[in-house]
């Protein structure tokens, strides 16, 4: 199994700590001496504080706790202690002296020091790296805390294995809509699949409506969505020949969804640099109604925006959601003044006859945590066996995981499932149940909720593409450290001139992405197996 | 945290905590005058376990004095009957406590708990259990001679006493 960097630092730090509270040879500490010389030879030898215990041949122990000496003139031990009898009652306790031939055994005992020496030093690194971290993540909350509700079709996996993210950009009520994530291909073996929906951030979920798509498959089928929200069945395909990018050949990260993404670091000058990906393929047996399936998500790029947009809001936050509701161009200036400049995952295909790339359309969808699969038909007539794509996008923006040409034969319409059955912690919620099936109700679901939704999938046994939807908004909470980044003149520029704001920030992003982005992601596993991928 | 492993700590905990010794084991700064013989664990060829003051030794037997429902018994084990045994010469240091407090201390590390989580609660886990282990020696560190330096008489028991009336 590969292992990651972090995977591996936490390996050997784990293995660190094993090392250094391992005591593999004991010490012994005490000594027996059945005659006096051999004890008063030792003693002299040693510079450390020897204790000694008399063992007398009657069976009682005299035991020396601050002062001995041994009397060789009159063969007596003298000094200050206890003395006890065979049962080991008190007989005495002050000045000692016996007789050195009633004593059957000496024994001696160095005092134990620094035994758990290396037990506390571990502790104490371990508390240490500890308190890093949760500095860290308390003054770098955007780095550590995800954001938006998490779905998982296997309730057991981690946000590194989230299959869809709800509603990513609806930070407030007035920007609430409703978000398809592609599941991929999913074998319902009995008529019902069930989804968990996860809130693992600090954030109140405000969920309207959670849905099932699912269209049967033939054999060699799929069906893709758009960034239009349309759906198109498809067949055949092909599959990436070659790839470049400003770092040369990156065909084996594009070709598996495997979860080995290409991905490029922002620009130091320029949050809003673009960059370009030539891809091409070869053997396009039928170039006609072709389209581009892709994989991706974002980095952490927009999650640092929300973050510091609220940051800028400071005490003021409540103030300006209030304005943000209230007020539909702060809204529409809020959600796409940046997005517009980050710009989308453009698409041209190369027109040999023109010599010329033609531009197709963008993908964009919000998101650092689920891949998003989705399909962009080609509006340009493309000819020839070798078909030559290009990608242009923001530079740090986004991770692609693999991309693919197929054909598209027609475009179906959707059925949309409800849900039949919600549970919470394994036990039937029917108020949640109502919530989501109500048109103007919300299910309220607060950090470490968990909701399962269960969906009646007709036709079963039987193979499905399968999206889910989900519609909704989130409250994200306030942290007090938040407050402290107060700065309106900020936020006024990010929403009123997003270009020159992304100029601006450049720097305090290249310090956030070079401290946070590159051990948080490449932490991720990546040689689990993903059944529920599409190949 | 999910619940499973939250109680398989849990657990852990519980039974580490009960990992203490005997009151006539000495705490670790005390051993070099303590009166008593040392504290012993043993398990017999035959299955039988056995655990108490440790009395004395000689080349063919152990003698250990036990203590079930606060009755006092010395028993004779031939040496050759022995499988293994455990000596606690110290009351062990109880680290449980780090398990809990580390472990949930991560909550602060957002998606860094997925990682930081196990990792502290499996170093304060082998800090706990080498802390309870500590003061201990078994059979595979010492031999039946250097044994009887544990003992309650280290000369072997004085052939005056009536071994019935050692409590």
């Amino acid at each position: 199994m590969k292992k990651s960097y972090f995977s591996c630092m936490m390996g050997l730090l784990a293995a660190f700590f094993l090392l250094i509270t391992c005591s593999p040879n004991p010490f012994f500490f005490r000594s027996n001496y059945t005659d006096t010389n051999s004890l008063i030879h030792q003693r002299e030898k040693l510079q450390e504080e020897q204790f000694l215990k008399a063992h007398l041949k009657n069976g009682e122990v005299h035991i020396f706790r601050e002062m001995w000496a041994v009397d060789t003139i009159q063969d007596l031990v003298i000094g200050k202690g206890s003395s006890y009898d065979f049962n080991r009652k008190k007989i005495s306790e002050g000045q000692i002296s016996i007789q050195i031939d009633s004593v059957a055994i000496f024994e001696t005992n160095s005092k134990l020091e620094g035994t758990e020496k290396k037990r506390i030093r571990a502790l104490g690194i371990l508390a240490g790296v500890d308190v890093a971290i949760g500095v860290f993540c308390l003054t770098n909350p955007k780095a550590c805390f995800g954001s938006c509700p998490t779905f998982y079709i296997d309730a057991q996996d981690n946000f590194h294995y989230a299959d869809a993210e709800g509603f990513s950009t609806a930070i407030s009520p007035s920007m609430e809509y409703s978000d398809i994530d592609a599941l991929n291909p999913q074998f319902i073996n009995e008529n019902s699949f069930s989804i968990t929906m996860k809130n693992e951030a600090l954030e109140t979920h405000v969920v309207n409506s959670v849905n099932l798509i699912a269209f049967p498959l033939q054999k060699d089928e799929r069906v893709h969505q758009s960034p239009q929200d349309e759906f198109y069945l498809c067949r055949n395909i092909y599959s990436l020949k070659k790839a470049v990018g400003k770092e040369g050949e990156i065909t084996g990260l594009l070709q598996q969804a495997d979860r080995k993404e290409r991905f490029s670091l922002a620009d130091e000058e320029n949050l809003s640099s673009r960059e370009e990906i030539f891809l091409t393929f070869e053997d396009v047996k039928k170039p006609e109604s072709l389209g581009l399936s892709l994989s991706f998500r974002q980095t952490l790029m927009t999650t640092y925006f929300i973050y510091s947009a609220m940051g800028y809001m400071g005490d003021e936050v409540g103030d300006i959601f209030a304005r943000i509701e209230t007020s539909d161009s702060t809204a529409e200036k809020l959600k796409n003044g940046i997005k517009k400049e980050l710009g989308k995952i453009d698409i041209y295909v190369w027109n040999p006859k023109k010599e010329d790339w033609e531009f197709q359309a963008g993908f964009y969808e919000t998101g650092p945590i689920a891949f998003n699969r989705q399909i962009l038909p080609f509006s340009s007539s493309v000819t020839g066996e070798e078909i030559k794509v290009k990608l242009v996008l923001n530079k740090g923006l986004w991770r692609l995981d693999q991309v693919e040409l197929t054909n598209i034969v027609k475009k179906v319409e959707p059925e949309v499932l409800d849900v039949c059955e919600v549970k919470k912690k394994g036990i039937t919620d029917a108020v949640a149940k109502a919530e989501i099936l109500g048109d103007e109700r919300y299910l309220i679901s607060m950090p470490g909720n968990e909701y399962q939704f269960i969906f009646e999938v007709p036709g079963a046994p039987q193979e499905y593409e399968l999206f889910l939807v989900s519609g909704g908004y989130y409250i994200e909470w306030m942290r007090e450290s938040w407050i402290k980044e107060k700065d309106i003149l900020k936020l006024k520029q990010m929403v009123d001139n997003p270009s020159r704001y992304l100029k601006e920030e450049a720097k305090s992003y290249k310090e956030y992405e070079r401290s946070m982005e590159q051990e948080f992601w490449n932490s991720k596993i990546d040689t689990k197996n993903f059944p529920h991928y599409g190949t | 945290m999910e619940p499973k492993p939250l109680i398989l700590i849990l657990l852990l905990i519980s039974f580490i905590s009960s990992c203490s010794a005997p009151k006539y084991v000495p705490k670790l700064e005390e051993v070099p005058f303590s009166a008593y013989g040392s504290h012993i664990e043993i398990k017999q060829l035959s299955g039988a376990e056995i655990e108490g003051e440790l009395i004395a030794v000689d080349s063919k037997t152990l003698f250990v004095l036990t203590a079930a429902d606060s009755i006092k018994k010395l028993h004779n084990l031939p040496v050759s009957d022995i499988e293994k045994f455990k000596l606690t010469y110290a009351q062990p240091k109880s680290y449980a406590w780090t398990i809990p407090v580390y472990t949930l201390s991560t909550v602060s590390h957002g998606y860094f708990a997925l990682f930081t989580a196990p990792v502290n609660a499996v170093v304060t886990s082998v800090v706990t259990a080498r802390g309870a282990n500590a003061f201990t020696y078994n059979e595979q560190v010492m031999s039946y001679e250097e044994l009887s330096k544990f003992a309650r008489f280290p000369q072997g028991i004085p052939p005056k006493i009536d071994r019935a009336s050692i409590r």
